[in-house]
C-alpha cells in the first residue's frame, strides 16, 4: 500500500535485522507511514557496514536513518555500533539510529543509552503507535 | 692465835644471813687481817703498859741507887746494906779485870742459875757466861754506864741483862775491881724484839692493804678520820675532803639507802657489817665496792672507831649487771619468741617450755611439769620422733624435724623446726628443740595443693580449648621485653618454647616476608596508640610450610596509664582459608554461571519473543492490509494469544531475575519510576479504557533499594489495576500513595476496579493462581510481586471488596 505521491520524511532509511520477516514488517511500516523514499535493508551488521562504507565519501547516498537490530548472528548491533564510530563525521552526524529490539536485558537497553549514535531504543515490533511518535519526533537534517 | 674478842665479832659475819660464806673475800684473808690489826693495836696495848712499867722500875732503881750511893757515901749500916744485897732480886757483883767474880749475891746465882754463890764464884766468866767470846769484847757501853747484853746460864739458856756497873779505881786510876748489878731484861728485850717484828709485819701489812684495799678509819660518831690514797683515788676526793666528813659523805643515796639504814644498824650493835654497795664519787661517777665494816670495841664494850675496808668491784658489778641484762634479754627473747622452744630431759619430761609453746599446747607449767613430751605426740609419727630423739641424745643436731602434736584440746598441730643436744660436762642432758607452728602452713600448702591441682586441671583444659581452637596465646612483657607463649601457641609455630624467647623483634622473622610491615605496624600502633591489634597474616614454618593465622592482641594491666602487658592470641585460619579461598572460588562461580544464566534467561526470552514480535508485526501489517471483518477479528484473536504468551515469558522472566539475583542498593527516584510505568502501561489498553493513573509521592527520605524489584512489583500492581477495571464503573482509576521515612517505604495502590472475592484473596499470591477464566494473565503476577517483597523484606497486604476494587498495601524496610 505504498504511496509514492505523499511527501516522504527521510529520503533514505536503512534498516538492519537478520530477521526476514521483521525486515518485511519494518520496510512495509516505512512504506505505509510514509517514512522514506528509499528503504534499504540489510540482513547482517557486516553486510551494512559495507554498504556504508561504499557510500561514505557520497553524503547524498547515506542513509538519513537506521533501524538497527540488537541480536544478531555473527556482528550484533553493539558491534555494528563500535565499527560505525570508525566512520567520518559525516556519515556519523547524518545517520540516526534507532535500536529496534526485543531485548528486555537493561544492560542492553542501558548500553544503548549511553552510546552516543542511538537516538532511542524501541521494543519490537514497529506498530502503528511507534510509527505515529517516530514520524512526530523525527525531521531530516538535511531537507 | 686468833683474838677471841675478834672471833666473838666476826662471829656474827659468817652467820650473817645476807652473806654467807661470800666467796669474794676469804675468810683466811679476813682472819690475816683481823689477827694483824689486833696484833698491832694489841701490841701497842702491851707496849704502852710495858714501858710504863719499866718506868716505874727504872724509877725505883734510880731511887734505889741512889740509896746505895748514899749510904757508901755516909755509910750506912753494913746489915742494912747485907740484907738489900742479900735480898735484891737484881744480880749484884764484884769481878776481877781477869773475869772472876769476887762477890755476887744470891740473886744473881739464880738469875743465872748456879746452884750456890761458890759455884759462880768459880767460873771464868769470859769462858762461861759468854756464848761467844767475842760478845764480850764488843760489848757496848751504853749511855750512863748502862749496857743490856746476853749471857748464857748455867743450862746454856739465854738471858739478857741490863748491866749497870762501874770499874772501882784507887786513887792513882789503877782498876781494883768492877762493881754493878745486872737486871734480867729478857722479857723486855723479847718483846722489844717481837715488837719490831711486829711493827715491821704491821707496816707491810698495812702497807699491802693500802696498796690493794679502801681503807677508811671512822670513830664512834661517824666521823672519817682515816683515808687511804685508794679510797680517795676511787671517790676523787682528796684526803683533806674525806676527813672530819661523815662516812655517808661517799654514800651513794639512793638505791641503796635501805642498804646504809640495815648497815648502821648493824654495825652500831658492834656486829661486822659485809656488803656491796653502790657509790657516786666526787665527780658523780659511780662505783661498787665489797665493803666491810668492822667496829672496834675498847675494854668496856663501847665502839671507839670503825675500820672500813673496800674492794673495788664496779668491774665485776658492770660485768654481773651486763651479764644479767642479757641472761634477761636472752629469758625474754625465747619467752616472746613466736617460736616454740623447749628443753627436755633425757627422759622426755620437760625441763623448760617457753610461753609460746604453752600457749600452743593449751596446758600450763604446771601440767607440763608432771608430763612426758612423747604423751603429746601424735601416734603415727611417734616411732620416728623416738629415732630422732635417740639421735639427737647421742650428740646430733637434727634439722628439719617434723612432728604431729596433739594439743590439750585435742587439736592437732604440726611442729617443724631443728633439735640439739644439751650437753653438759661433756654429757649429754637433754635435748632442746626450737619449733615453729606450721600447722596453717601444712594446712595452706595442702589448700594450695588443691588449688594447684584445679589450676593444673584449667590449665590442661585451656591448653586442650587452646588446641581444639587451633588457638595460641602468648604475653609480652613491656618491662623486660620478655614474651612467654602457651602450647598451642608453640604448636601452631611447629617450634619449642626455647626457640620463641627471643627478642619481639626478631620473631617478625616467623612472618611471612610479604606480611611483615602489616605485622611491624600493627605493634608500632600497639606501642603509640597502648590499645590493641588485629591482622591477618601468613607465618612460616620451619620446614618452609606456609599457615595463616589470625591474630588479636590488646594491652593489659595498667600501671600510671602505662600497660605492663600486652595479651594476644593468634588462631591458625589455614583451614579457614583454605576454606575461604574455596568458597569465594565457588561464589565467584556461581556468580559466573548466575550471569551466564541471567544471559541465557535474557537470551532464551529474546528468542522467544522475537519470533512473537515478527508475528505482530505482520499481524499489524495484515491489520492494515484488510478491511474484512471476519480477518479483523481473526487477527485480533492472533494478536491477543501472542500478547498472552509475551506476558507470560515476561513474568518467567521476572520471577527468574527476582528469585536468583541479589539485591542491589541504589537511588530510587519514585516520580521517575511511574513516570516511565505509566507512560508504558498508557496504552495497554486493547479492549481496556484509559485509566486515570493518580501518582502521590511524599518522599521524606531519599530511599535506596533495589530498583528493578520495585519495579516489578508497581509494574505488575498497576497493569492488573488496568486490566481488571470495572467496565461498569465509568471513570476507571488507580492511585498510586508512595509514603518514604527514615525507616520503611509505604506503597498503597488502590484501584476501583473489579475486586477480588474474599474466597480468592488469601490466594491470589500463590503461583499460577488465576482468579477466573477471566483472568488473562499468566498466574504469575501477584505471585512475583510477592516474591519480590519478601526479598526486600517487606509485606503486602490485599483489601478488596468485588465490585468495588482493590487496595494493596506494602511496607518494604529500608536497606
Amino acid at each position: 500500500m505504498e504511496n509514492s505521491d505523499v511527501k516522504k520524511i527521510f529520503k533514505k532509511v536503512l534498516v538492519i535485522d537478520d530477521s526476514e520477516t521483521d525486515r518485511y514488517v519494518a520496510k512495509r511500516m516505512l512504506q505505509k507511514y510514509n517514512f522514506a523514499d528509499e528503504i534499504v535493508v540489510q540482513e547482517s551488521a557486516t553486510k551494512a557496514l559495507i554498504y556504508l562504507q561504499t557510500i561514505e565519501n557520497t553524503p547524498d547516498e547515506l542513509p538519513q536513518f537506521i533501524f538497527l537490530d540488537i541480536r544478531m548472528p555473527e556482528m550484533d548491533g553493539f558491534g555494528f555500533l563500535e565499527e560505525f564510530k570508525k566512520l567520518n563525521d559525516t556519515t556519523k552526524s547524518k545517520c540516526t539510529i534507532v535500536m529496534l529490539s526485543t531485548s528486555l536485558d537493561s544492560e542492553d537497553f542501558d548500553k544503548a543509552s549511553s552510546n552516543p549514535f542511538v537516538n532511542r531504543f524501541l521494543n519490537k515490533p514497529l506498530d502503528k503507535e511507534k510509527m505515529e511518535i517516530l514520524s512526530q519526533d523525527f525531521q531530516p537534517k538535511f531537507p | 692465835m686468833i683474838n677471841p674478842k675478834l672471833e666473838k665479832q666476826c662471829a656474827p659475819y659468817f652467820n650473817h644471813p645476807n652473806h654467807p660464806n661470800h666467796p669474794t673475800m676469804s675468810s683466811e684473808l679476813f682472819y690475816t687481817i683481823s689477827k694483824t690489826y689486833d696484833d698491832f693495836l694489841g701490841t701497842q696495848e702491851r707496849l704502852e703498859a710495858r714501858i710504863s712499867e719499866l718506868e716505874e722500875m727504872l724509877l725505883q732503881r734510880n731511887l734505889n741507887h741512889s740509896t746505895i750511893n748514899q749510904s757508901s757515901e755516909k755509910s750506912t749500916t753494913e746489915s742494912k746494906y747485907k740484907e738489900l744485897f742479900e735480898k735484891m732480886a737484881d744480880g749484884i757483883y764484884k769481878s776481877t779485870v781477869e773475869g772472876k767474880f769476887i762477890d755476887v749475891n744470891p740473886g744473881l746465882v739464880k738469875m743465872l742459875g748456879y746452884d750456890s754463890i761458890e759455884e759462880l764464884l768459880a767460873i771464868d766468866i769470859k769462858k762461861d757466861l759468854y756464848f761467844e767470846e767475842s760478845e764480850r769484847e764488843v760489848d757496848p757501853v751504853e749511855e750512863e754506864g748502862i749496857s743490856i747484853f746476853r749471857l748464857k746460864r748455867k743450862d746454856g739458856s739465854e738471858i739478857w741483862v741490863e748491866d749497870r756497873g762501874q770499874y772501882i779505881t784507887d786513887d792513882s786510876g789503877k782498876i781494883l775491881y768492877h762493881e754493878g748489878n745486872l737486871r734480867d731484861v729478857t722479857s723486855r728485850i723479847k718483846t722489844e724484839q717481837h715488837l719490831q717484828k711486829s711493827q715491821k709485819e704491821t707496816s707491810d701489812y698495812r702497807k699491802a692493804l693500802d696498796q690493794s684495799l679502801i681503807v677508811s678509819i671512822t670513830n664512834q660518831d661517824g666521823i672519817i678520820t682515816y683515808a687511804n690514797k685508794n679510797l680517795c683515788k676511787i671517790s676523787k676526793h682528796s684526803k683533806e675532803e674525806l676527813i672530819g666528813k661523815p662516812h655517808r659523805y661517799i654514800n651513794y643515796h639512793g638505791e641503796n639507802d635501805e642498804n646504809i639504814l640495815e648497815q648502821d644498824e648493824t654495825v652500831e650493835k658492834g656486829i661486822v657489817w659485809r656488803g656491796e654497795v653502790k657509790k657516786k664519787a666526787k665527780d658523780g661517777s659511780i662505783y661498787w665496792v665489797d665493803q666491810t665494816i668492822v667496829p672496834f670495841i675498847n675494854d668496856s664494850g663501847e665502839i671507839y672507831q670503825y675500820l672500813t675496808l673496800r674492794i673495788d668491784i664496779t668491774e665485776k658489778k658492770n660485768a654481773e649487771l651486763r651479764t644479767r641484762e642479757s641472761e634477761e634479754n636472752f629469758k625474754e627473747i625465747i619467752q616472746s619468741s613466736n617460736d616454740l622452744i623447749l628443753s627436755l630431759n633425757i627422759d622426755g619430761t620437760f625441763d623448760f617450755v617457753n610461753a609460746s609453746w604453752l600457749k600452743t599446747m593449751e596446758y600450763s607449767e604446771e601440767e607440763i611439769s608432771k608430763m612426758n613430751i612423747f604423751d603429746i605426740i601424735c601416734e603415727d609419727v611417734l616411732s620416728g620422733c623416738l629415732e630422732r630423739f635417740q639421735r639427737v641424745l647421742s650428740g646430733e643436731k637434727v634439722d628439719n624435724v617434723e612432728t604431729t602434736f596433739i594439743t590439750k584440746s585435742n587439736r592437732k598441730v604440726i611442729l617443724e623446726g631443728s633439735a640439739v643436744p644439751k650437753i653438759k660436762d661433756n654429757n649429754v642432758i637433754g635435748v632442746r628443740a626450737f619449733l615453729r607452728d606450721v600447722t596453717e602452713r601444712e594446712v595452706a600448702e595442702a589448700q594450695t595443693a588443691a588449688v594447684n591441682e584445679q589450676l593444673e586441671i584449667k590449665i590442661d583444659q585451656l591448653n586442650e580449648s587452646q588446641e581444639v581452637a587451633q588457638l595460641g596465646t602468648w604475653v609480652l612483657d613491656f618491662k623486660t621485653g620478655k614474651t612467654s607463649h602457651s602450647k598451642e601457641f608453640c604448636k601452631i609455630l611447629e617450634r619449642e618454647e626455647k626457640e620463641l624467647e627471643i627478642p619481639i623483634n626478631d620473631q617478625l622473622l616467623f612472618f611471612h616476608p610479604e606480611d611483615r610491615s602489616i605485622v611491624s605496624e600493627a605493634f608500632m600502633n600497639v606501642i603509640q596508640e597502648q590499645k590493641g591489634y588485629q591482622f591477618e597474616a601468613r607465618l612460616l614454618m620451619p620446614n618452609g610450610k606456609v599457615k595463616n593465622i589470625f591474630a588479636i592482641g590488646r594491652c593489659s594491666a595498667f600501671e600510671n596509664g602505662s600497660p605492663l602487658r600486652l595479651l594476644g592470641t593468634i588462631q591458625d585460619i589455614t583451614d579457614r582459608k583454605i576454606a575461604e579461598l574455596k568458597l569465594e572460588n565457588s561464589i565467584s562461580e556461581l556468580k559466573k554461571t548466575n550471569a551466564e544464566l541471567d544471559k541465557f534467561v535474557y537470551s532464551v526470552s529474546h528468542d522467544l519473543r522475537a519470533p512473537l514480535s515478527s508475528m505482530l508485526g505482520v499481524i499489524e501489517i495484515s491489520e492494515e492490509d484488510t478491511t474484512d471483518e471476519m480477518m479483523l477479528t481473526h487477527l485480533k484473536m492472533l494478536k491477543n494469544s501472542i500478547k498472552k504468551l509475551d506476558g507470560f515469558i515476561l513474568d518467567i522472566l521476572d520471577y527468574s531475575r527476582n528469585a536468583r539475583l541479589e539485591t542491589k542498593k541504589e537511588v530510587i527516584d519514585f516520580n521517575e519510576m511511574l513516570s516511565d510505568i505509566t507512560q508504558n502501561l498508557k496504552y495497554m489498553g486493547g479492549i481496556n479504557r484509559i485509566v486515570d493513573i493518580q501518582v502521590e509521592v511524599n518522599e521524606k527520605s531519599k530511599i535506596h533499594s533495589d530498583k528493578s524489584r520495585l519495579n516489578i512489583i508497581l509494574n505488575n500492581l498497576v497493569s492488573n489495576a488496568i486490566r481488571y477495571q470495572n467496565e461498569q464503573t465509568p471513570n476507571p482509576f488507580v492511585n498510586i500513595k508512595i509514603d518514604t521515612s527514615d525507616t520503611e517505604t509505604g506503597i498503597i495502590i488502590k484501584d476501583n476496579g473489579i475486586g477480588i472475592s474474599a474466597k480468592s484473596q488469601g490466594k491470589v499470591f500463590e503461583m499460577f493462581y488465576r482468579v477466573s477464566e477471566a483472568s488473562v494473565g499468566s498466574g504469575l503476577g501477584l505471585y512475583i510481586v510477592k516474591e519480590a517483597v519478601e526479598k526486600l523484606n517487606g509485606e503486602i497486604k490485599l483489601e478488596s471488596v468485588p465490585g468495588m476494587g482493590s487496595t494493596f498495601k506494602i511496607r518494604i524496610p529500608n536497606i
